[in-house]
């Protein structure tokens, strides 16, 4: 049985009233560009989900791309048959077929939604008819209407029925470009990337900041940095990476502020060089890779010292996640392997031997007295250079759904 | 204006290799064909072999054309132990070689065979009285550099020929790669067997290099197939790169001894200078060679300076090149055998000069030089 179309669901979105026009237009639009590179791929919209045309397209590579668009939440491949009550029933039988893997189903039912309403028998008498006809041929399995292990959908359409069933679950989310644009601090390391990526997930847009450092960080540090966006950008579809040139604030911090509190100091700096760049660039939060507790400078009491000057909100998304699990995510959505390479990072270099883990806010001030913020704040952002990365590769991988 | 003084690391292609390669790119005949093609790439062939062999100062033996120096030393140590296993189980070199060398050896100890690994002097140097007073009747091979690539050692591998006459048994091998073209060795008279070279080195390309196969030694190759290369380098010859190799061979060769006599004082100019500052700390072996200077910083990184050099448009190294390991920077096998403490390891650079290194660069290799760890002591080193 050759199959011809898909239908692709995204449950949340349509939770969302009277934005759901435009979540779905993203949608579609994000579909499309993740098979851009086969144009027989047609796509649909139709009653609260997308059909796609298959046109020709071999239907796992579609489904593995269309898997990793965020907010589509499930998948199933369609059987197209005639109108015909004999093909509609061996098309659920093989829909069944293909569930008892290693947890055969037991239970099941059918669901009939009937668009072509003249074909002879309603919804009602077909669920039952097809339903009935499945029993005698697989003796093992019993009707179960309300937890069915397996749910047999059928679509009389015009001049063709649908029959699907194997719902494989997708990266859910919400579509990319619906939740507004945030500034995600990027830097070479495991963490931020990934703090990029679950973002991505919750539908916003991104622009990377990075702080780079030279001679104290080194060239390939920087291509790895945009390495991970690009990474980023085959996600997202676009990545803007806003590159600070840092030296002249790290020099300055070494030269003015006591060595324990260099770091604290260093991330303010960076925060309020982001929080600059936010402004100019309308982002309306940042989000950065912090995680409680991992590092000296994310206790709590550092976070807060740190916050502290700034009015931007300030995105966390992996502040409760284990280490190990942020490296099991990276790997997932390959960005590992570029974030281990041993180029040194702003946030490596220069590590004092006795950092304060506890700093407050006072004595972050304190520390500031004889350092120029303002100049150089500003002249830092006025160096920021940018660079725009676009997706280069679709996203093949297998499905992302933790 | 750039200076490259990380000559140790590889070298551009010179003029005159760069002609000479365009001159044979089109001879592209297998040196194997029997037709007329066939053999115009067996005469360049040929040509260079003699050409390596002049400049090695032999009349006798073999070289062995392979794809670079790290090729030529697994060659010449698995091929000699390898054929030679019945005369014992025991091997020798020394803790501050290559990693071409010192892996095999390691693959070798994996595989029951006991490699004694002899530390050096704190200067770097190995002494020739340590490597012989290990070598017993067992002993199948002894291999020793012959300039050290991180310090500039030179190893005293004429005495420890010499003293492995007496074991009329044991191979010696010297990893050259270092050493060919700039210092001199007599292969002749001293009993080495075989010597290691690469081209990229010495103004040829990358992929080249060759092993010296001392008359009368039989040993085993590692890659098998058509026979090439007298069966020990089995695969059509690298026929240009063979030829850009010797073209570079014979420059180096012509005027080794007076280069080397110039390079020596540059490279004095060089310490001098740097160490005008008291900050600085120079390796400073007891037979050193003059194409490389090491020296520390302590307290600065040497990655971090190497980056300051670069962009005022300085090149050299920290340590080596290839130190990079499974995803860290390793600290470097060498200083940590010579015991140095880890600041001085961090803070090492390496200088490594050419024979067309001139005055006038390293006067302003200095004076950068000195810029740049005035800016770093001041911002980034230890307060």
């Amino acid at each position: 049985m050759m199959i011809e179309h898909v239908v692709i669901r995204y449950g949340e979105i349509s939770l969302k009233g009277k934005n759901r026009h435009e979540f779905e237009q993203r949608l579609f639009n994000n579909l499309k560009r993740s098979v851009s590179d086969m144009p027989e791929v047609r796509l649909q919209r139709t009653g609260g989900r997308f059909i796609a045309s298959l046109g020709g397209a071999d239907v796992e590579r579609v489904m593995e791309r269309f898997s990793n668009v965020f907010g589509v939440f499930s998948q199933s491949p369609v059987e197209v048959t005639a109108l015909s009550v004999d093909e509609m029933v061996e098309a659920a039988k093989r829909v069944i077929q293909e569930e008892q893997g290693e947890h055969p189903a037991r239970t099941f039912k059918i669901e009939v939604k009937r668009a072509n309403k003249r074909f002879p028998l309603d919804s009602l008498q077909l669920a039952a008819e097809v339903g009935g006809r499945v029993l005698e041929d697989m003796p093992s399995l019993t009707v179960d209407v309300h937890h069915p292990d397996t749910t047999v959908f059928i679509e009389v359409r015009e001049n063709e029925a649908y029959v699907f069933g194997r719902r494989v679950p997708a990266v859910g989310g919400l579509p990319v470009g619906t939740a507004g644009r945030v500034g995600l601090l990027l830097s070479g390391g495991i963490d931020s990337p990934v703090a990029g990526w679950l973002s991505l997930k919750r539908g916003v847009d991104i622009e990377a900041i990075h702080f780079h450092s030279f001679p104290f960080t080194s060239q390939r540090a920087l291509d790895k940095v945009e390495d991970l966006a690009q990474i980023l950008a085959n996600w997202a579809g676009r990545v803007r990476l806003h590159t600070v040139h840092f030296t002249d604030v790290q020099t300055e911090i070494r030269k003015h502020c006591p060595d324990s509190l260099g770091i604290t100091v260093m991330r303010r700096m960076m925060l309020r060089i982001a929080t600059e760049i936010a402004k100019q660039r309308k982002l309306l939060a940042l989000v950065t890779g912090e995680s409680l507790g991992q590092v000296a400078s994310q206790t709590l009491e550092s976070i807060r010292t740190i916050n502290s000057v700034t009015n931007v909100p300030i995105l966390r998304p992996l502040i409760a996640e284990d280490k190990v699990d942020i490296i099991r995510r990276a790997r997932q959505i390959g960005t590992y392997e570029t974030s281990i390479l041993p180029y040194e990072d702003c946030c490596t270099i220069f590590v004092p031997k006795s950092p304060r883990t506890r700093p407050k806010p006072e004595e972050a001030e304190a520390a500031e007295v004889n350092l120029e913020i303002d100049r150089l704040v500003t002249e830092a952002v006025e160096r920021t250079t940018q660079k725009t990365f676009v997706a280069k590769e679709f996203i093949e991988a297998p499905v992302l759904r933790v | 204006m750039e200076i490259y003084l990380d000559n140790a690391a590889t070298t551009p292609i010179l003029p005159a290799v760069r002609e000479a390669l365009l001159e044979v790119l089109d001879i592209y005949g297998n040196p194997s064909s029997l037709h007329g093609q066939g053999v115009k790439a067996q005469k360049v062939l040929e040509g260079a072999r003699s050409e390596a062999l002049k400049a090695l100062g032999v009349r006798t033996g073999k070289v062995v054309f392979t794809g670079g120096g790290t090729e030529a030393n697994n060659l010449a140590i698995f091929g000699a132990v390898s054929r030679h296993e019945r005369r014992g189980r025991h091997l020798i070199t020394t803790s501050v070689e290559h990693p071409s060398v010192l892996e095999a050896f390691r693959s070798l100890e994996r595989h029951g065979w006991n490699v004694t690994y002899i530390a050096p002097a704190q200067d770097g140097s190995v002494l020739a009285a340590d490597v012989l007073s290990a070598v017993t009747p067992e002993t199948v091979l002894v291999s020793v550099m012959h300039v050290n690539n991180e310090t500039g050692a030179m190893m005293p591998i004429e005495e420890i020929a010499d003293g492995l006459k007496v074991f009329p048994k044991t191979l010696f091998h010297v990893d050259g790669i270092q050493g060919f073209g700039k210092v001199r060795v007599n292969l002749q008279s001293h009993a080495i067997h075989m010597y290691s070279m690469s081209g990229h080195k010495l103004g040829a390309p990358k992929g080249v290099g060759g092993l010296y196969v001392r008359q009368g030694l039989d040993i085993h190759p590692v890659l098998y197939g058509g026979g090439q290369e007298y069966g020990l380098r089995s695969g059509t010859e690298n026929v240009p790169g063979i030829h850009a190799f010797a073209t570079a061979v014979r420059l180096a060769a012509e005027s080794m001894d007076e280069e080397s006599r110039r390079v020596s004082g540059l490279r004095t100019l060089l310490r001098d200078a740097l160490t005008q500052d008291p900050r600085c700390v120079v390796h400073n072996p007891s037979q050193v060679s003059p194409y490389i200077l090491s020296v520390s910083y302590p307290g600065l990184k040497g990655e971090v300076l190497v980056h300051a050099l670069e962009r005022e448009g300085v090149y050299v190294s920290t340590g080596s090149a290839c130190s990079t390991k499974g995803g860290r920077i390793a600290a470097s096998h060498v200083m940590q055998a010579m015991e140095l403490s880890d600041v001085e390891i961090t803070g090492t650079l390496r200088l490594s000069l050419a024979r067309w290194t001139t005055e006038e660069e390293v006067l302003e290799a200095v004076k950068i030089i000195r810029q740049q760890v005035d800016w770093l002591y001041d911002v980034g080193g230890m307060k």
